[in-house]
C-alpha cells in the first residue's frame, strides 16, 4: 500500500569511482569494515577536493567564538568562566554546517541514489559517513581550542589536554551519529536548512550538557570528582546512537 | 521555600490553569473534528470521471 | 474497523465526563493542601497531563516500531496521533507548570527545576518529529521517517532526564501523590484516567484524519494517467 504510493525516482545517478571499485573489493572480501573504510575514504577525498568548504566551516566556528565574546562582554573573568560553553556551542553550530554539507554533496546529481544502488551495505554507508563527520568535528577541536586560548585565556596542562582531547572526540562522536542519521533524512526534505538544527539540537542536549560540564571541570577544577560520570554520559549517548543509527539508517534511505 | 507558611489565595492561577487546559483541549478537539468532517464531505463528492483532467 | 469510531467516541465521552467530575472534586470538594493551599489544585490537572504526555510518547514509540516493522500506513497514522496528543499535553503541562511556579516559587520559569527543564526539552524533541514529517511529501518516506524520528527521540528521553538531573538539582518540589494526603489523590487519579480516555479518543480521531488525508492525496493519481479513455489499474 505504501510502496505503491511512492513515485518512481527519476535519477539513477553516478557514484564516486573510487568507492565503486573499493566497494566491489570489499564485497569480495566480505568485510563491513572495508566498506566503511571505502565510504570514509570517498568522503575524505571529497572533503579534500573541496578544501574551500572545509575552511569555511572552520572559519565559521572561529566567527562563532568571536561572537560569543561580544555577547558576553569584555569581562575577562566572565569569558573565562563561560569558555567551556562557548567552545561546545561553537562545535555544535559548526556541526550543523558540516552534517548538512556531508549529505548535500550526495544530493547533488542524486549521487546518493547511486550509492544505494552499489553492492554496498547501507550500514557501511552510515558508519563511514558518521566516522567522517566525527573526524572532521574532532579536528575542529584544536582550531577552536587554540582560538579559545587566545580569546578566553584558557590554560591547560598536558594531562588536562589529554582528557580534553578524549572528551572532545566523545562529544564529536555523540553529535555525529544522530546528526548523520538526521542529515540523511533532512537533506531530502523541504526546508532542510531549518529542519536539521531543529531536530538535531534538542536531541543532542545530553551531549551539549555533558561536554560543557566536563570541559568546565577539566579547565576550572573538579573538586567533587564528577568528571567520570559526565564522561560516562557522553560515552553512553555515543554508544546508544552509534548502535541505533546503524539499525535505522538503512530504513531511512531505502526506497 | 516556605516550610511553615501556607500560600494564601492564588485562585486566579488555579482558574487560569484549568481554563487553559479546557480551552486547549477543546480547540484541539474542534480542529481535529472540523478537519475530519471537511475531508469526509470532500470524499463524499461524486467521483471524478476517469479521463477528466485534474489540477490536483 | 467499523467498531472503532464508536469505541473511541465512548472513550472520549467517558474521558470528558471523568474530567468534569475530577475537576469538580479538585476545585470544589477537595480541601486546600496543607502547605500550598489552593494553588495545589493546579496539580490535579497538571500531574495527570504529565503522566499522560509521557504515556502518549511511549505509545507513539510502540506505534513507530510497529510502523517500521509492518510498513502498514495505519501504524504511521497512529504514531502521528500519539505524538501530537503527547505534544498537546506537554504544552499544557508547561503552561500549568508556569502557573503553578509563579505563586509558589515567585517565578514563571526556573532552569533549576529538573522536571520543568526536562518537559520543555521533551516538547522540543517531539515537536521536531512533527516538523520533519511536515516537510516530507512522499507518503512511504514520510511514514518511515516519522517512525525513525519518533524512535530516535524516545530513546533520548532517559538520557535527557539524567543529564538535566545531574546538571542542576536546586529545588525539587515534592509534588507527587505519595507526599500528599489520601483525599488529594482521588481527583488526581480521576483526572489521570479522564485524560487517558480523552487521549485515546484524540489518537483515534487524529489517525483517522491522517488516513483520510492520505486517501485524498492519493485519489487524483489514477485519474492522471488515462490511456485511451480507460483508467489504468495500478
Amino acid at each position: 500500500m505504501k510502496g505503491s504510493a511512492s513515485p518512481p525516482r527519476p535519477h539513477r545517478g553516478r557514484a564516486g569511482e573510487a568507492l565503486s571499485t573499493d566497494a566491489r573489493r570489499g564485497e569480495r572480501s566480505g568485510g563491513l569494515l572495508r566498506e566503511i573504510a571505502a565510504v570514509l575514504a570517498k568522503d575524505l577525498l571529497l572533503e579534500w577536493r573541496s578544501r574551500a568548504r572545509l575552511l569555511a566551516t572552520i572559519l565559521f566556528g572561529i566567527v562563532a567564538l568571536a561572537l560569543f565574546s561580544f555577547a558576553a562582554g569584555a569581562d575577562a573573568e566572565v569569558l573565562h568562566r563561560g569558555s567551556a560553553g562557548f567552545l561546545v556551542l561553537a562545535l555544535l553550530l559548526s556541526s550543523t554546517l558540516a552534517l548538512g554539507e556531508s549529505f548535500r554533496v550526495e544530493q547533488e546529481d542524486a549521487a546518493i541514489e547511486g550509492l544505494l544502488l552499489l553492492p554496498i551495505d547501507p550500514h557501511a554507508l552510515f558508519y563511514g559517513k558518521a566516522l567522517g563527520n566525527t573526524l572532521f568535528l574532532s579536528l575542529l577541536g584544536p582550531v577552536l581550542a587554540g582560538t579559545a586560548v587566545v580569546f578566553y585565556a584558557v590554560d591547560a596542562g598536558p594531562l588536562a589536554l589529554l582528557k580534553l582531547v578524549g572528551l572532545w572526540v566523545l562529544a564529536a562522536a555523540g553529535l555525529s551519529a544522530p546528526g548523520t542519521l538526521y542529515a540523511a533524512m533532512t537533506s531530502r526534505a523541504r526546508s532542510q536548512d531549518v529542519l536539521l538544527p531543529l531536530v538535531h539540537y534538542p536531541l543532542v542536549v545530553p551531549v551539549l550538557l555533558g561536554a560543557v560540564k566536563s570541559i568546565d571541570l577539566i579547565l576550572n577544577g573538579d573538586p567533587m570528582g564528577q568528571l567520570g560520570s559526565w564522561a560516562a554520559l557522553l560515552a553512553a549517548f555515543a554508544l546508544v546512537y552509534w548502535s541505533l543509527g546503524g539499525v535505522l539508517f538503512p530504513l531511512a534511505v531505502e526506497e | 521555600m516556605q516550610p511553615e507558611g501556607v500560600i494564601i489565595g492564588g485562585w486566579n492561577y488555579v482558574i487560569a490553569a484549568y481554563a487553559v487546559t479546557a480551552v486547549v483541549l477543546a480547540a484541539y478537539a474542534w480542529s481535529v473534528r472540523s478537519r475530519l468532517s471537511k475531508l469526509q464531505s470532500r470524499n463524499r463528492q461524486p467521483v471524478r470521471e476517469p479521463g477528466e483532467p485534474t489540477n490536483g | 474497523m467499523a467498531g472503532r469510531p464508536r469505541i473511541s467516541s465512548l472513550s472520549g465521552l467517558l474521558g470528558l465526563v471523568l474530567l468534569l467530575i475530577g475537576s469538580w472534586i479538585g476545585l470544589v470538594v477537595a480541601p486546600p493542601e496543607r502547605h500550598m493551599g489552593d494553588v495545589a489544585r493546579i496539580l490535579y490537572v497538571h500531574v495527570p497531563c504529565a503522566w499522560n504526555s509521557l504515556l502518549a510518547y511511549t505509545i507513539a514509540f510502540g506505534f513507530a516500531i510497529a510502523s517500521l516493522w509492518t510498513r502498514r500506513a495505519r501504524w504511521d497514522h497512529l504514531t502521528v496521533g500519539a505524538v501530537e496528543i503527547g505534544l498537546v499535553l506537554n504544552g499544557l503541562l508547561l503552561v500549568q507548570g508556569m502557573l503553578f511556579a509563579r505563586p509558589t516559587w515567585g517565578i514563571w520559569w526556573t532552569w533549576g527545576d529538573v522536571r520543568l527543564v526536562f518537559s520543555f526539552l521533551l516538547f522540543l524533541l517531539f515537536a521536531g518529529v512533527l516538523a520533519l514529517r511536515a516537510m516530507v511529501d512522499d507518503p512511504a518516506r514520510r511514514g518511515a521517517w516519522t517512525a525513525i524520528a519518533t524512535i530516535v527521540a524516545f530513546v533520548d528521553v532517559p538520557l535527557v532526564y539524567f543529564c538535566v538531573r545531574w546538571w542542576r538539582t536546586l529545588h525539587q518540589m515534592q509534588s507527587t501523590p505519595e507526599t500528599m494526603s489520601a483525599g488529594i489523590k482521588l481527583p488526581m487519579r480521576i483526572n489521570a484516567f479522564a485524560i487517558l480516555f480523552l487521549a485515546c479518543w484524540f489518537i483515534a480521531r487524529r489517525a483517522e484524519l491522517e488516513r483520510r488525508r492520505q486517501e485524498v492525496d492519493e485519489a487524483p493519481e489514477p485519474a492522471r494517467i488515462p490511456v485511451a479513455g480507460r483508467r489504468v489499474e495500478t
